[in-house]
């Protein structure tokens, strides 16, 4: 295993922990709305304000399983054209998709920074609690940008496979999909 | 240029993009803003990069996706999936075939906690077909009965195919799940009638196993009690109006998360659920980002209105038109993933089937019912490579062989669903859902 090899498993390893906390965050929610549902059919006090915390919270939890997804090479891609192909083909259709996703994501994290721009100028407030959003859009902003170096690393990859024939060193795992 | 040849040259591009190894949501939104942009502009479509997907993960109805696939990690993690295949076969195990029936029985009670076909496939491969093998069932019987049973999965509620098919056309996800009770319901009895029928003709296709004593029985349903605690309070919880959908899904998760504490999941378990966990998300979000910019450029283009014109134009009888529709998706199903395959297509289906007088409830338990066959139909069949890649020994040739039947079968169930619409839409009127 190559010094690339090494580093991209630990970037993996670090990427998957940006995931496993963001949903340990949702096991919280999930927590939390249990205990305000079942309050609510109890008639029991609420947690107040609790819905402008979890839509803000789903919002984190979700946008941090994008950095591990991309590394991970977990889109659904259908790679008929590919397997009919194989070799050397194969490796410039992946980077072909690969840069095309790079560009999707670029474009993407620019306009969340606007947007998150555009909400702090306006000094939006959530619905109940009326605590300003634009510090969680930073946070979710900042780690929307991670899949920008990441994707940059997939794509000088499945390039550097493609021009010397040799198969991805990224450690990927196709998802299950439902 | 004309909006609608636009409309047609991006759906064209898109099918390409993808056909070039380009993820599908990303195909999705960038064909989408670039035709966006055709229209109306750069600016104003690059935008929808930022407005459309921010509107997606912050989705509080999107949000349950993940707490369902949550739930289903951590309930397989405790092993509830094994307690609901044990009370099936105390129930039915002494019959011909009843470890198969058996198989059914807990694909659709798991199913009923999961939510996802593959992960109910996945998770019965590991504990059905290993006993079924061991008790000298023919692997063409064991292997369909795990495929096809598995795409109960996707049928029994929660559906998250359903959830994203509710949230894309806006009509009531409960009412879909109630819609989705009876056919799977259909859909279980029938398959276990095929295997009836099967070790009727092959006797030793699926040896009796031995009778369980009644006392056995009971002390086994009592030992199911986690997956029956969470199946009533998650589906009760939703039809009886005591919790929405959200606060159900969060219920079931934390009951599963606690259940699997409790059954010693230890620190790598439980990443290992966070992380399946967070894959599916994410790979669902980022084809729902894309299938939202996308949608935009459809509906922009007014294709909607031209499928809905074409499709007047062709002077077919409605019973030609949904055929049509049924063997597309049945090729999109057997090609594409399933999310992916409802999402593309739905911004010009759903106009069609509301302008030919159907009921989108009704059409949405039929759609996931086609793209279940799609799921076990070749060359893909995602189900039959699930299993696969779970059982090295079972090749390909053998599952699609012990498929075939459970493949007539969905076309007998799917016909009663189309023929009898009812069969799908009178729970959820009974319950004053629509």
């Amino acid at each position: 295993m190559d010094q690339f090899q090494l580093r991209s498993r630990r970037l993996s390893g670090y990427l998957r922990l940006v995931a496993c906390i963001g949903f340990t965050g949702l096991v919280l929610v999930a927590m939390l709305t249990m205990i305000d549902g079942v309050g609510r059919w109890l008639t029991l006090p609420r947690i107040p304000g609790f819905n402008d915390i979890a839509q803000i919270s789903y919002a984190i939890v979700i946008s941090s399983c994008f950095p591990s997804l991309l590394l991970r090479d977990q889109n659904v891609v259908i790679r008929f054209l590919g397997k009919g192909i194989k070799g050397r083909t194969n490796y410039w259709l992946e980077a072909f998709g690969n840069l095309l996703t790079l560009a999707f994501f670029g474009i993407l994290v620019w306009q969340f920074y606007l947007l998150t721009i555009d909400l702090q100028v306006s000094n939006r407030t959530s619905p109940t609690l009326e605590f300003p959003i634009a510090p969680w859009w930073w946070i979710i902003s900042i780690i929307m940008t991670i899949t920008v170096p990441v994707q940059v690393l997939v794509v000088f990859d499945s390039f550097y496979s493609a021009i010397f024939n040799l198969p991805t060193r990224l450690p990927k795992e196709e998802s299950e999909g439902v | 240029m004309d909006p609608l040849l636009l409309g047609a040259l991006g759906l064209g591009a898109m099918f390409i993009l993808i056909a070039l190894h380009v993820p599908i949501g990303v195909a999705m939104g960038i064909t989408g803003v670039t035709s966006v942009a055709f229209i109306i502009g750069w600016e104003p479509a690059l935008t929808l990069l930022g407005t459309e997907p921010s509107a997606a993960i912050e989705n509080e109805g999107l949000a349950v996706v993940a707490l369902f696939l949550l739930m289903g990690a951590f309930a397989t993690e405790a092993g509830v999936s094994a307690d609901m295949y044990r009370l099936a076969y105390a129930m039915i195990g002494h019959f011909r075939g009843g470890l198969a029936m058996a198989t059914i029985g807990g694909c659709a009670g798991f199913g009923a906690i999961c939510g996802s076909s593959i992960a109910t496939t996945a998770t019965m491969a590991k504990i059905a077909l290993p006993e079924m093998l061991q008790r000298n069932y023919l692997q063409t019987l064991a292997s369909g009965s795990i495929a096809a049973g598995g795409t109960l999965g996707m049928l029994v509620p929660p559906s998250v195919v359903m959830i994203v098919y509710g949230i894309l056309t806006e009509e009531s996800i409960i009412a879909l799940f109630a819609a989705a009770i009876f056919p799977g319901a259909i859909a279980t009895v029938l398959y276990c009638f095929t295997i009836a029928i099967y070790v009727r003709l092959k006797p030793d296709a699926g040896p009796a196993g031995e009778r369980i004593p009644w006392n056995e029985k009971i002390t086994v349903l009592v030992q199911s009690w986690r997956f029956l605690l969470i199946a009533i309070v998650v589906s009760g919880g939703i039809y009886t109006g005591i919790f929405t959908i959200t606060e159900a899904a969060s219920v079931g998760a934390s009951l599963a998360f606690f259940f699997a504490l409790f059954n010693g999941m230890k620190m790598s378990g439980f990443l290992e659920c966070l992380t399946s966990t967070a894959s599916n998300t994410g790979m669902i979000f980022v084809i729902i980002m894309g299938a939202s910019i996308f949608s935009y450029f459809i509906t922009l283009s007014g294709l909607p209105d031209a499928s809905v014109e074409f499709i007047k134009s062709l002077n077919a009888s409605n019973f030609i038109v949904l055929l049509m529709m049924m063997i597309m998706y049945l090729i999109l199903g057997s090609i594409f993933d399933t999310v992916a395959a409802m999402v593309i297509t739905l911004p010009f289906v759903y106009p069609v089937i509301i302008d030919m007088g159907y009921d989108p409830v009704w059409w949405g338990v039929v759609n996931v019912m086609i793209m279940e066959i799609g799921m076990i139909t070749p060359p893909i069949g995602i189900n039959v490579f699930v299993l696969n890649g779970m059982a090295k020994d079972l090749n390909l040739k053998t599952i699609y062989k012990g498929i075939f039947p459970f493949f007539l079968t969905d076309l007998v169930r799917l016909t009663i669903v189309l023929v009898f619409p009812v069969t799908a839409l009178w729970l959820p009127k009974a319950w004053g859902l629509m």
